[in-house]
């Protein structure tokens, strides 16, 4: 018997589907239930943890040997970054004997000229650790101990859950394996965590000679006559036993964006093979060497966010000639990726936003420990350690602009990682999630 | 007198005595089967809940590859690069495709494999599951290998080492 419809029926059933639309959450491609609702106004965001312990009297206030050892010799060794003549005697931190040659600028204008120097930031940490945690987290927590996952999220996890941002559209290059750096590309945190992780690389173990000899000769297969039921079998083998685990936890890599990283990992070991890398000019320490690959993955992958760390000027400790050297390479390295972005990767090209931020400073008094020079060492642990700056520069960065002063700080180390949620369009999901440190704000709001 | 037995004589009935004991309690145990098959016990995946970690991971995927184990100090270095990729799930791969790669790894060919697929499939299991598969799994992988002309021992093989129930014991 053939069913009718009546006004009435169809009317209801009407309805309720309107109803239905216009109620249910609108699923985004990423899996997403609701889009964010900040406004994006970068299209990329490079952040440089800046660079294992920085004084702010040898960087931002270019005072060279003058507010260390005694020695009346100012003068600015960071000269991409900052502006500011180059000291005019005793030049240790060049390349050769004896480091008497400075190495050539590579930006025609410094970037702080370009942008915007906060001069005077607020550490949260004297430590590299809990530095580190700060500007991934935005906040560092006393129970945050070594070999332990960032208790709270990271900005990776901000940006791919409530931004939509792919894996490989966030990433962290980190300067080696030691110090936990592997673990701060995500959190243990429940509601975020590996699904919602920034890929990471330490090139400089990961391309190095042990991991191509582990990792260089990879065999290719053919991703449908071998890969695809290969995968099939796995999946298979996986519910068997997640029928009764609760196995999984990985990366949320799609199968493209392994495929992806994976064809990344085989150019680059070709790359260091044929010794055609895009190295700096000079390319004489690991934080040199990370850079390189940094711009490596910036050209390969574009992503929305990356965020790499330089740490070699921890020889503060106890070789201040070797600090100061560190201290000119970082500077090298940071001008190396500006100019990268601006003239080799067009994608990225005046639309990306720079935000470099030492993760601590340095003591105010010196250790005991005297270098080949007879110039002493520097620690972090006293309140001349929480003095740090931030540099910002990008499209909707003022030129030339100064916040701040030695007698007048402005803004924290968290407000870095605040800033990259507002240029990516997350700040308001980060700052509802309320994990921050008290006053984090982005540092936007405060030009 | 003739009631009286000299020692020598009751030395000799107790020696009888005792070997007639022995020679009846050492005859061997019928063997009893109740005409039941022999089974031997493999753990089941229920009680893997530990993770191994990556350095155990590598060591155990080599031996059961190469049926060597990897020398310790590269068992460190390898560690070491698992450690610098934030995916492990890609380093597992590009590891194990590396371990394929070499010449001192013998595989059997497809053809062979196909010979007797169910023991193919039983010593695949306890290779690197050290358990056997279920009646379900062992049709199931049956089936799948031979409707996919493309899966040789070494994907069969890459399917297991990469799979979830490998990564824990």
């Amino acid at each position: 018997m053939k069913k009718t419809t009546t006004r009435r029926d169809f009317i209801k059933k009407t309805g309720l589907a309107a109803a239905g639309i216009s109620f249910a959450p609108y699923i985004l491609p990423s899996g997403r239930l609701f889009a964010p609702t900040g406004n994006r106004s970068s299209e990329h965001v490079v952040m440089v943890a800046f660079a294992g312990g920085v004084r702010q009297q040898e960087s931002v206030l270019k005072r060279y040997l003058d507010d260390s050892q005694g020695e009346p010799y100012p003068g600015n060794i960071m000269y991409n970054m900052f502006s500011g003549a180059a000291p005019e005697n005793k030049i240790v931190y060049g390349t050769g004997t004896g480091g008497l040659n400075p190495i050539p600028a590579i930006l025609s204008n410094s970037l702080e000229s370009q942008g915007t120097v906060f001069k005077e930031v607020t550490a949260l940490s004297a430590g590299h650790f809990g530095g580190l945690n700060s500007l991934v987290q935005g906040s560092t927590t006393t129970t945050q101990g070594l070999k332990q996952r960032p208790i709270n999220p990271t900005i990776f996890e901000y940006l791919r859950r409530h931004g939509g941002y792919s894996a490989t559209d966030a990433w962290f290059v980190g300067n080696g394996i030691g110090n936990s750096t592997p673990l701060l590309n995500h959190s243990a945190h429940p509601d975020y965590g590996a699904e919602y992780a920034g890929n990471f690389f330490a090139p400089t173990v990961t391309f190095s000679d042990i991991g191509a000899q582990f990792m260089a000769d990879a065999k290719i297969y053919h991703p449908e006559n071998e890969l695809a039921p290969m995968y099939k079998l796995q999946t298979f083998l996986d519910l068997q036993f997640q029928a009764l685990t609760s196995a999984g936890g990985s990366i949320g890599n799609s199968e493209d964006e392994k495929q992806n990283i994976k064809a990344f990992m085989e150019a680059m070991y070709a790359k260091v093979a044929a010794g055609t890398l895009d190295l700096p000019p000079v390319t004489d320490n690991g934080d040199l060497y990370t850079m390189a690959f940094a711009v490596e993955v910036l050209k390969w992958f574009k992503p929305a966010f990356m965020m790499v760390n330089l740490s070699a000027v921890d020889s503060c400790h106890s070789n201040f000639s070797g600090y100061l050297g560190a201290l000119h390479r970082a500077d090298h390295a940071v001008g190396h990726l500006w100019n990268k972005i601006q003239t080799d990767i067009p994608e990225m090209s005046g639309q990306t936003t720079l935000l470099c931020t030492p993760e601590c400073g340095r003591n105010l008094q010196p250790n005991n420990i005297l270098d080949q020079n007879d110039w002493l060492s520097y620690d972090h642990s006293d309140t001349n350690s929480l003095r740090v700056w931030t540099l910002l520069a990008g499209p909707s960065i003022p030129a030339g602009l100064s916040i701040g002063s030695e007698n007048n700080p402005v803004g924290l180390v968290s407000d870095t990682m605040m800033t990259v949620a507002d240029l990516l369009g997350v700040q308001p999901e980060v700052q509802a999630a309320g994990m921050t440190a008290n006053g984090t704000t982005s540092l936007l709001n405060q030009l | 007198m003739n009631m009286l037995v000299s020692s020598r004589t009751q030395t000799g009935y107790m020696t009888l005595i005792v070997l007639l004991l022995l020679a009846a309690g050492c005859r061997p145990e019928p063997d009893v089967s109740f005409e039941l098959q022999g089974l031997e016990v493999t753990p089941g995946f229920a009680t893997k809940d530990r993770l191994k970690t990556n350095e155990q991971w590598v060591a155990i995927v080599h031996t059961n590859l190469f049926q060597a184990g990897m020398p310790a100090n590269d068992l460190y270095n390898a560690a070491r690069v698992f450690e610098s990729i934030g995916d492990q799930s890609i380093a597992r791969e590009v590891l194990l495709s590396n371990f394929f790669n070499q010449p001192d790894l013998e595989l059997q060919t497809r053809e062979e494999m196909l010979d007797d697929l169910d023991a193919f499939i039983d010593e695949t299991y306890l290779r690197f599951y050290t358990r056997f598969p279920t009646q379900a799994e062992r049709t199931f992988v049956r089936e799948f290998v031979l409707n996919n002309p493309g899966m040789t021992p070494e994907l069969v093989y890459m399917s297991f080492s990469l799979s979830d129930e490998y990564r824990y014991y």
